[in-house]
């Protein structure tokens, strides 16, 4: 009798566990027949190089993007901008494709464009917005709050200082 | 002697075996035809970016023109299933003396509530 229950003790103490997963192979077998379409499609997850060139003091912005879901992506231009009106001349940026290993798109900031950018981030600056830059980005910037002359632009640099916060490398 | 060996030996025996074999019980994969749709997409031109301008920030999206082929199709997936014994000593004490101690503790109960703090008068009759 006690042998027969610690037998069964033992069963049911054993127990055994279970798992089970399930791998997609490369076989398939067509049930249709195929749609061709030509069409616009978002170029989604692709990594992008942003690039500015290269100051004489060796400044320049180099920043990883990409693209979401849909497609987009979001550049911040208050560096180029501050490169631009710190260095007195235009910017040009270059978005240079990973995939196809060339430059995909180049824009120019002109010294007005620039103007405008270090207006609006001002004006998000004041409303509480945080100011992400990155330090060599944020030493432009107290350099062109130092050099500039024109006091309205000085106080939306300050606006802007007044809301910085670092953007770490691995950022 | 024999015969306690035997009875002892078997079930231990059995137990081994159960264990031992537990693993090669789950078989082969199941085969499962599960539809997709296949696209092949060869792009046509070069990306192309649409510029978006909002709080100093600028927004690009990104598309292409491309040619794409969608071919319903059913991919073969494999379904697997493993199972082993799980048992380790530690378990097995735990699970053990809980119950022991499950049984001790009634006993005592009734011990104590019936038996030695039994109140009721015997010679009420």
């Amino acid at each position: 009798m006690m042998m027969k229950i610690s037998l069964l003790l033992c069963l049911l103490l054993c127990g055994c566990a279970t798992r089970s997963w399930t791998e997609a192979t490369d076989q398939y077998r067509t049930t249709g027949l195929s749609n061709e379409v030509v069409e616009d499609r978002a170029v989604a997850g692709e990594f992008f190089e942003l690039r500015t060139p290269m100051e004489a003091d060796g400044f320049h912005i180099v920043e990883s993007v990409n693209t979401d879901d849909t497609g987009r992506m979001q550049i911040d231009l208050l560096p180029p901008a501050l490169q631009c009106l710190h260095y007195g001349h235009d910017v040009n940026l270059e978005l240079y494709s990973f995939e196809e290993e060339k430059v995909v798109y180049t824009r120019t900031l002109t010294t007005e464009e620039s103007r405008g950018v270090i207006r609006e981030q001002s004006v998000q600056a004041k409303l509480g917005a945080e100011i992400r830059l990155r330090k060599r980005a944020a030493d432009l910037l107290d350099k062109l709050i130092q050099s500039t002359s024109d006091r309205e632009l000085r106080e939306q640099l300050d606006a802007i200082r007044n809301k910085v916060k670092l953007r770490l490398e691995w950022e | 002697m024999s015969r306690t060996l035997y009875k002892t030996g078997l079930p231990l025996a059995l137990m081994a075996a159960l264990i031992l074999t537990l693993p090669a019980c789950g078989g082969g994969p199941e085969e499962i035809w599960q539809p997709e749709v296949l696209v092949e997409e060869q792009p046509l031109e070069d990306v192309r970016f649409k510029e978006t301008f909002t709080a100093g920030k600028m927004s690009l999206t990104a598309t292409r023109r491309v040619r794409a082929k969608e071919t319903p199709i059913e991919r073969l997936h494999l379904h697997y299933t493993e199972t082993w014994s799980d048992f380790d000593w530690d378990s097995f004490g735990l699970v053990f003396w809980s119950v022991l101690g499950g049984i001790v503790s009634v006993g005592l109960y009734f011990l104590f509530a019936f038996v030695v703090f039994d109140t009721t008068d015997d010679d009420e009759d």
